[in-house]
């Protein structure tokens, strides 16, 4: 089981400053992104040791883009767009600047990129509390291109959002804090589309939370790309 | 977990650039005879039709796939041989499939990339850009397979699929599924050849994995898949894993595998085994100098000089994100025949590297081998296999 303790939604306006700040030029847009919601979440509790799972659904598009468009333009592979490009760079990149970070694990999964992170997490052998983030960023000159390639009915954003989730029921942490309990989760194939909302691939969480936020205890989630997902959590 | 439950490898199935099947791998490892051209571990064509055309006759295969791409193809021959290995008669939506990958379909979106890059946004080349995602791997999977279970994948780096491997360890010990498909895919492309290029991480010589001459990496390509089942009478018992981020470095290991000791550490204590009781390790060994240095000062932090320590990555080359499923079929073989093969490619062992590296094949009593893989970001994974006692 996972205790929903604290949950963060980050947006491009909230990173604002970060990203012209000096010090994070050779970051990605993700990476300033894990930051932020993992920052905002460490603020309202103290963890000595936690696991992060990182989802994305796109991985590092702008860095990957910067990567190709450097090789077609000037046959010039460019070293840091390589290493950023990969989809855990940003996972190693916040384990740099956030102490405290023991397993990592980088997820990703299209539209249900959260979902396979929290479906990680309830099999995990590791009773930490675990935060998982779902995270995508477009560079611009990319949005249109993947809006083109889901259809119509998906309008893209950017964005992150993150929760901490306890699962070790003996401890301290667990009994002192409230939240919701995930008990289970469930993926099924062959849904309905969704309907038409701004969304990234990894913010599953957003859904999680819209349902909570309804008293909503065991639901489904039609994800776009088709896939639904059964929630289950403790009345 | 029930203390009585353990969790078996029943089935494999493997592409490499040494060829089709375990067999294959196996041999050329034993006889210290590397696949390596030019300095990169290339499938060859003759071996990706057919495995194109073991796929699309498959009774496994339920549409044949639109996206010929490598990744998926050689996803997927691994998938339907380790079924057939295991003798499945047919999957099920309790059964989960996991996966390490770094980059996917890769070369089916690079060139579309590139060309969109510089003003192309013909349709196809928009249609092409979709395989980026990672999820499109999984999505082509379920497709072909008309599977209904889960499919999961993690990306992280050179560690993918073995901490996938564990992740496909902890659904069955969570009860969370009843059989589980778990390996690791990479196919050589641009973005991963000039990209280690870029980094000088790269050698055109064949790669020599803790030799005082090292010169660096040879990237490969293939797929590995394996079947786990519970409480099955299969040999080869999976143990439970772990995974420590080092946070030291983007691209560098620490130079004495701080993440990488801890992750074998909590690997011990989570499969019940002390350090005495491994017969053999199975390190990343990639020939880089970083690598092997810091893997050398961790491997005898932990187990001293005395228990013997291979790489076969100057044979098969460094397959990314399937290294530790292609190393994971080599245990098994190892288990099988309680043959060690040689670390590969070793000429003269660097003094700094302070292991037991075999130069030649060795015989005798193997029983728990351990796999640790260290990967960029600083991530670090190991698990262990054994043999069962009444095996």
């Amino acid at each position: 089981m996972l205790k929903l303790i604290s949950s963060q939604i980050v947006s491009m306006n909230d990173i604002e400053e970060e990203i012209l700040d000096r010090k994070n030029r050779k970051k990605s847009t993700n990476m300033i992104l894990c930051e932020k919601v993992i920052g905002q979440i460490l603020e309202e509790i103290t963890l000595s040791e936690y696991d992060l799972i990182i989802c994305t659904g796109e991985g590092e598009l702008g860095q990957t883009y910067s990567f190709f468009s450097s090789l077609a333009s000037k046959d010039h592979a460019r070293p840091i767009f390589f290493q950023n490009s990969l989809h855990n760079s940003t996972l190693g990149s916040v384990s740099l600047q956030i102490p405290n970070i023991h397993l990592g694990i980088s997820a990703s999964n299209g539209f249900i990129s959260y979902e396979t992170g929290i479906e990680m997490a309830l099999a995990s052998s590791s009773t930490k509390p675990v935060i998982i983030v779902g995270i995508d960023a477009y560079p611009k000159e990319l949005l249109e291109v993947k809006e083109r390639i889901y259809g119509n009915e998906i309008k893209l954003k950017s964005g992150a959002c993150g929760a901490l989730f306890l699962k070790d029921s003996t401890s301290e942490l667990f009994k002192s804090h409230k939240g919701r309990v995930l008990t289970d989760i469930c993926f099924n194939t062959h849904c309905e589309a969704p309907t038409s909302r701004e969304v990234f691939p990894a913010n599953g969480l957003e859904d999680i939370l819209r349902k909570l936020s309804q008293n909503h205890t065991n639901f489904t989630v039609n994800r776009p790309g088709g896939d639904s997902i059964v929630y289950s959590f403790e009345s | 977990m029930n203390p009585v439950d353990t969790i078996s490898i029943t089935g494999h199935g493997l592409i490499s650039p040494a060829g089709i099947g375990l067999d294959a791998l196996w041999e050329k490892c034993l006889s210290n005879n590397s696949v390596i051209k030019n300095g990169l571990g290339v499938i060859p064509k003759s071996d990706f039709s057919k495995v194109t055309q073991f796929v699309e006759n498959s009774k496994w295969c339920k549409s044949i796939p639109k996206v010929k791409s490598k990744a998926l193809y050689y996803s997927l021959f691994s998938i339907m041989s380790a079924i057939d290995s295991a003798k499945w008669i047919e999957l099920n939506k309790t059964d989960t499939i996991v996966i390490g990958t770094t980059t996917g379909n890769l070369t089916s979106w690079e060139d579309s990339l590139m060309s969109y890059s510089l003003g192309d946004d013909k349709d196809q080349t928009i249609e092409s850009i979709r395989e980026q995602s990672l999820g499109q791997l999984s999505v082509e999977i379920k497709k072909t397979l008309a599977f209904t279970g889960k499919v999961l994948i993690t990306s992280s780096a050179c560690s993918a699929s073995t901490q996938a491997i564990t992740l496909a360890y902890q659904q069955l010990s969570s009860k969370r599924s009843v059989r589980a498909i778990v390996g690791g895919v990479e196919e050589l492309g641009k973005l991963t050849i000039r990209g280690f290029g870029s980094l000088k991480l790269l050698t055109e010589d064949n790669c020599k994995p803790f030799d005082q001459n090292r010169t660096g990496i040879n990237l490969s390509e293939g797929g590995a898949f394996f079947t786990l089942e519970r409480n099955s009478d299969s040999p080869y018992l999976l143990r439970d894993g772990s995974t420590v981020l080092d946070s030291y470095h983007m691209t560098s290991p620490h130079p004495e595998g701080k993440g990488y000791q801890k992750s074998i550490h909590e690997t011990l204590e989570l499969s019940g085994l002390t350090k005495e009781s491994i017969s053999l390790i199975h390190a990343h060994g990639t020939g880089s100098f970083h690598n092997d240095q810091s893997e050398g000062f961790a491997l005898n932090a932990i187990f001293g000089n005395q228990v013997p320590v291979i790489s076969t990555k100057g044979v098969h080359g460094h397959a990314l994100a399937a290294s530790g499923a292609f190393e994971l079929g080599i245990i098994l073989k190892v288990l099988e025949t309680q043959l060690i093969p040689p670390s590969s490619a070793l000429v003269e062992q660097d003094q700094e590297i302070d292991l037991l590296l075999p130069r030649k094949p060795l015989e005798g009593k193997v029983t728990n081998i351990l796999k640790a893989t260290l990967g960029f970001g600083g991530v670090n994974s190991s698990f262990i296999v054994s043999r069962r006692d009444d095996a």
